[in-house]
C-alpha cells in the first residue's frame, strides 16, 4: 500500500465522479488540441508551398483565386495570359526567377503542370528515381501521385480534361509517358504531375481553335511599363475564362527550348500564370501594383493572401478556442466539486488516517495524485481524440483537395495544453484539499455516534 | 486507579486539564498503568471520557498537566512526530468502526501499516484476522462486513501495528450482551498477546465485571 495505489483506490471508489471529470477534461483537450493541431498544420503546409514564391501573376480576377490555384493548386485559375506579356515581366532586374506555369488537365484528379524545370527546384524537389523531363508529353510524378496511381516509369496515361477527375472528355490521342518519379518532400510538388509547357499546348492543341482569342501585343508597352513606370490603360482585355487555354505559337519560341512542338501559324502562346521569386525585396513595393495598374493582367502576393485567408479563419478557431477553454474550466471545476464533496464526506476516514500516522501532508498528497491522474488521463485520452479526428480530416481534405495533414510531433502547444490539463487538475484538487490542513481530527472523531 | 508500582510506567497523567470554552471545563483523575496492566474508565456521557481518550491518545493537545507514554512526554514531540509516534505505540478502537471505503479489509490493514511506516506483514494480517473470526473477510470491502465484523475489524486495525498502549472508545455501545463480552474478551486477550497496556472508556457498566481495575469520572 502507499499514496499512489490509495488515491487511485479513491478514484475508482467513486467511478461516476471520476467519469464526468474525465469527459469534460478530455472533451476540452480534444477540441484545443484538434484546432491547435489543424491550424499549425495546415499553416505550415501553406507556408511551405508559398514560401519559394514571392508573387503571383495571372489574368484577372480575384487574386486569392489566382494564389490558391496557381500556387497551392486547389482552386480553379482566372484565366488565361500570353506568354509573351510574362516573359516581359520576367525580364525585370528585380526579379531573380520568373517561371510560367500552365495546367488544365489532370490524371485521376492530380494535376498535370506544365513549367520550366527550374520550378522543381523552387521546392527543392530531387529526382527520386528516373530522369526529368525532356521531350513533349514526356512527364516527372510527385511522390503521391507515383503512390497513388501506382504508375511506374514507362508507363502512359491519358490526361482528362479539366481538374477534377470526373470529367468526361479526355486526351486520348496525346498520351503522356512517364520518365521520372519525384523524392517525396511535403510541399504540393508532391501531388503534381510536372511536364514542360510545349506539352500542355500540344495537348489542347486540337479542337480548341474555334474559340477566339484576341490578340495581344502589348507587350512591348508593358516592358516600358515595367521598367519605365509608365502607365498604359490601352491594352486589350484577356477573357479566356477556361482554364485549358493553351495554344501554339511558334513565332514566339521561347528561351526553355521546346522546339517540337506543332505549329499553329497566328496563334499566341498562352501560360496561366508566372510565378516569380524576387532578387530584391524592393520589388513587393514596386512591382505589384505597376502590374496591376498598367496591364491586363494581375500580380498577387501569396503571402499577403494566405495571411488574409488565415485571418478570416481564424476567428472560428478563436471561438472554438475559447469555447473548449471553457469547458476546461468546468471540467476543473467538476473536478474541485468532486473531490470537496468526497473529502467532506469522508472526513472521518482521513481523521482515522492521521491516527494512523500519516501527516497531513500525506493526505493532501493523496488527492492531489488523484487530480494528477485525471489531469493526465484526461489529457492523454482528449490529445489521441484530438489525433483520430485530425487523421479523419487528413483523409477528407486528401479526397477532396489532395491535401493530407501530417501527424507530425508534439508540439509547443502540445506541451502548454498538457500543462495548462494537469495545472487545472491541481489547483482543483489543492482548493478543495485546502481542509485537511484545518482539521480537527479529534472533534471529527468525536462527533461520531 | 492503577497504582501498582512495577518497574515500568507505560501510562502516566498529572493535572491534565482540557477546555473547550469558559463554561466546559474538564479536569482528569491522574493515572499510572504500569506495564501490560488495564484500566477501565466509567462514566455517563458527557463527563469528558472522549475528550480524555483524545487527550491521552495525543489528539488532543491538552491545556494543562502532563502525559507520559512509554516514558515519552507527549507535549513535548513536534507534531509530525507525535503522528509517528501515535501510529507505530497507540491503537485506538472508535465507538463506531470506520475504515477507508475504497479499500478491502486486507488493504485497510495495509494502510494502517504504511503509514506508521511499519513493513506490511500478510501473513501476520491473516494470523490477526483468523484469531478475530474474519479471515474469510480478508478481500471484502469494509461496507460489505456485518456491525460485529467491523467491530472485529477496528479491533485489528487498532492492533496490527502491536502497539504498547490500545485505547478503545466505547468499544461495546452498539453491541449485545454476548456480542459484548465476546468482544472485551478479545481485546483483553490481544492485549496480553501483544503484552501491551489496554484502556477502555465506556458508560457500559457490563464491562465492569471483566476489569480489576477501574475509575469512575
Amino acid at each position: 500500500m502507499n499514496l499512489v495505489k490509495l488515491s487511485f483506490k479513491n478514484m475508482k471508489a467513486k467511478p461516476l465522479n471520476t467519469l464526468l471529470s474525465l469527459l469534460l477534461l478530455t472533451l476540452s483537450v480534444a477540441l484545443v488540441a484538434f484546432m491547435m493541431q489543424l491550424n499549425e498544420q495546415v499553416k505550415g503546409k501553406l507556408d511551405r508551398n508559398i514560401k519559394p514564391i514571392d508573387m503571383v501573376v495571372g489574368a484577372k480576377g480575384s487574386p486569392m483565386q489566382l494564389v490558391l490555384s496557381s500556387v497551392l493548386h486547389i482552386d480553379n485559375p482566372t484565366g488565361n495570359i500570353l506568354l509573351e506579356d510574362a516573359l516581359n515581366i520576367g525580364r525585370n532586374p528585380l526579379i531573380e526567377k520568373a517561371i510560367p506555369v500552365s495546367y488544365g488537365d489532370n490524371y485521376q484528379s492530380f494535376r498535370i503542370l506544365g513549367t520550366e524545370p527550374s520550378y522543381l527546384d523552387l521546392y527543392e524537389v530531387s529526382l527520386q528515381e528516373g530522369e526529368l523531363f525532356q521531350k513533349d508529353l514526356e512527364v516527372v510524378l510527385g511522390a503521391r501521385v507515383a503512390q497513388e496511381t501506382k504508375l511506374k516509369i514507362g508507363d502512359t496515361f491519358a490526361g482528362s480534361h479539366g481538374l477534377v477527375a470526373q470529367s468526361l472528355e479526355s486526351h486520348d490521342d496525346h498520351e503522356f509517358k512517364v520518365v521520372g518519379i519525384l523524392a517525396p518532400s511535403g510541399t504540393v510538388v508532391d501531388q503534381l504531375i510536372v511536364s514542360n509547357l510545349a506539352s500542355i499546348w500540344k495537348v489542347h492543341a486540337h479542337g480548341e481553335e474555334e474559340e477566339g482569342h484576341e490578340t495581344h501585343d502589348d507587350s512591348e508597352e508593358l516592358e516600358q511599363a515595367v521598367d519605365g513606370h509608365e502607365t498604359h490603360n490601352d491594352h486589350e482585355a484577356h477573357d479566356d475564362e477556361a482554364a485549358h487555354h493553351e495554344e501554339h505559337d511558334d513565332a514566339h519560341e521561347n528561351e526553355e527550348g521546346h522546339e517540337d512542338h506543332e505549329d499553329h501559324e497566328g496563334e499566341p502562346k498562352e501560360v496561366t500564370s508566372l510565378l516569380i521569386k524576387f532578387r530584391n525585396p524592393m520589388g513587393i513595393v514596386t512591382l505589384p501594383r505597376i502590374i496591376n495598374e498598367n496591364t491586363t493582367m494581375q500580380a498577387a502576393l501569396p503571402k499577403y493572401e494566405v495571411d488574409r485567408l488565415f485571418g478570416l479563419l481564424g476567428v472560428g478557431v478563436q471561438t472554438i478556442a475559447f469555447i473548449a477553454l471553457a469547458i476546461m474550466l468546468v471540467s476543473g471545476l467538476s473536478i474541485f466539486i468532486s473531490l470537496y464533496k468526497a473529502l467532506k464526506e469522508r472526513k472521518y476516514e482521513l481523521a482515522l488516517m492521521r491516527t494512523y500516522g500519516a501527516t497531513a501532508r500525506q493526505l493532501v498528497w493523496v488527492v492531489l495524485l488523484e487530480g494528477v491522474f485525471l489531469g493526465g488521463i484526461g489529457f492523454f485520452i482528449g490529445w489521441l481524440f484530438s489525433k483520430i479526428g485530425l487523421w479523419f480530416f487528413s483523409s477528407y481534405t486528401e479526397a477532396n483537395y489532395g491535401y493530407s495533414l501530417m501527424l507530425e510531433n508534439i508540439t509547443i502547444g502540445e506541451v502548454w495544453l498538457f500543462v495548462a490539463s494537469i495545472g487545472i487538475a491541481i489547483v482543483a484538487t489543492l482548493l478543495a484539499s485546502l481542509g485537511i490542513f484545518k482539521m480537527n481530527i479529534s472533534k471529527i472523531l468525536a462527533e461520531d455516534a | 486507579m492503577g497504582n501498582q508500582p512495577i518497574c515500568h510506567h507505560m501510562i502516566q497523567t498529572s493535572q491534565l486539564v482540557y477546555a473547550y470554552n469558559d463554561k466546559v471545563k474538564f479536569t482528569f483523575p491522574d493515572l499510572n498503568l504500569a506495564d501490560q496492566e488495564d484500566l477501565l474508565i466509567l462514566g455517563p456521557s458527557g463527563v469528558g471520557k472522549t475528550t480524555f481518550l483524545h487527550l491521552l491518545a495525543g489528539l488532543l493537545p491538552a491545556d494543562a498537566g502532563v502525559i507520559k507514554i512509554q516514558d515519552t512526554d507527549l507535549a513535548q514531540l513536534s507534531r509530525k512526530r507525535l503522528d509517528a509516534f501515535r501510529g507505530k505505540h497507540i491503537g485506538i478502537v472508535f465507538q463506531k468502526a470506520r475504515f477507508v471505503h475504497a479499500l478491502t479489509v486486507e488493504e485497510n490493514l495495509q494502510l494502517k501499516q504504511y503509514f506508521s511506516q511499519r513493513k506490511t506483514d500478510k501473513s501476520k494480517h491473516l494470523a490477526l484476522l483468523a484469531r478475530l473470526g474474519i479471515e474469510d473477510q480478508m478481500r471484502k470491502k469494509t461496507h460489505e462486513l456485518s456491525e460485529g465484523q467491523k467491530q472485529r475489524l477496528s479491533i485489528a486495525l487498532a492492533l496490527v501495528n502491536e502497539p504498547s498502549v490500545i485505547f478503545a472508545d466505547e468499544p461495546t455501545a452498539s453491541l449485545d450482551d454476548v456480542n459484548c463480552d465476546s468482544v472485551l474478551e478479545l481485546l483483553q486477550e490481544e492485549a496480553r498477546l501483544n503484552k501491551s497496556n489496554l484502556l477502555i472508556i465506556t458508560h457500559d457498566h457490563r464491562a465492569k465485571s471483566r476489569f480489576k481495575n477501574h475509575i469512575i469520572l
